[in-house]
């Protein structure tokens, strides 16, 4: 950090003038105010991590599923490619058989 | 050097403090005491390091309402209330300074220059007080600060390790060297 100015012997603030800037009220209602939406709290910050974990488990939890739907889907097609292509294969067989 | 005996309280003076302090923390509209007994204090450590008066005043404000708001986690260590406020004063003005809204000011007066001058130099000439008037106005920031508490302010080293949460020790060890460094200043062929 730069100093930026040096005063010499600059006009001194009395005591009493000091003292008739005193006001505690505006101080009160200031930190009743800011209590009241404290974001520093812990319980702010227990809050919103536990939703976060939840939403998180959530997400996590339907990917999962949709990846194991895809896969049965995958499978089933698979298997039904498979039985086709083998009475393909026994149908031309048949055939050749016959001819 | 004398010391500012504000800072120095009887163990008597501490108690009363402390039961002010319990008070508060039960109860924040308790806090007038604490705000009466501090409020010139601070105030003066805020505007001897900037320039704008009001600004000054705000941030007193500011440093009391975090004081406030943060009562319940003050823990008592034996020292006066007074060094947990200057150093929320300090954080707060130094906010101020980051962001731009105050400009480091140093100020000084006469009598200052003519102490340093006897602490350091035997030539007491006006040549002597404006070579040492130029001589801080080079100085860093965190020298001037300590020479500031020491020799402006008057405070002891205990009350500079409490504002700047270092060692007693360490706060002599440093006011050293940042007089040694003005000392080379002012005589750079020393």
């Amino acid at each position: 950090m730069e100093i930026k100015k040096i005063n010499l012997d600059r006009k001194n603030l009395t005591s009493t003038y000091i003292e008739l800037r005193q006001d505690l009220k505006p101080i009160l209602n200031l930190a009743r105010n800011t209590k009241m939406t404290d974001f520093k709290s812990p319980w702010f910050y227990g809050a919103i991590g536990l939703s976060s974990m939840a939403i998180a488990v959530l997400f996590n939890n339907e990917m999962n599923s949709k990846t194991a739907i895809n896969d049965e889907t995958i499978t089933l097609k698979k298997q039904k490619a498979t039985s086709s292509i083998k009475n393909n294969i026994q149908i031309d067989r048949s055939y050749n058989v016959n001819s | 050097m004398t010391v500012n005996p504000f800072y120095h309280h009887t163990n008597q003076r501490l108690e009363e403090e402390l039961s002010w302090i319990r008070r508060a923390q039960k109860d924040p509209e308790s806090f007038g005491p604490l705000y009466k007994k501090y409020h010139e204090q601070i105030f003066r450590y805020i505007y001897q390091r900037m320039d704008d008066e009001e600004l000054a005043f705000d941030i007193t404000s500011q440093v009391f309402m975090k004081a406030l708001n943060n009562i319940s986690k003050y823990e008592y260590r034996g020292v006066p209330f007074s060094s947990w406020l200057y150093r929320i004063a300090k954080s707060e003005l130094y906010q101020a300074f980051r962001d731009r809204k105050a400009e480091r000011t140093v100020n000084i007066e006469s009598f200052h220059l003519y102490e340093i001058i006897e602490e350091i130099d035997d030539d007491h000439s006006e040549e002597k007080k404006r070579i040492l008037f130029e001589s801080l106005a080079k100085m860093k920031e965190k020298d001037m600060q300590l020479i500031e508490m020491r020799f402006f302010e008057k405070r002891s080293f205990r009350e500079i390790g409490e504002i700047l949460e270092i060692t007693e020790n360490n706060a002599k060890v440093k006011a050293f060297r940042a007089i040694e460094k003005l000392k080379q200043l002012i005589n750079p062929k020393q």
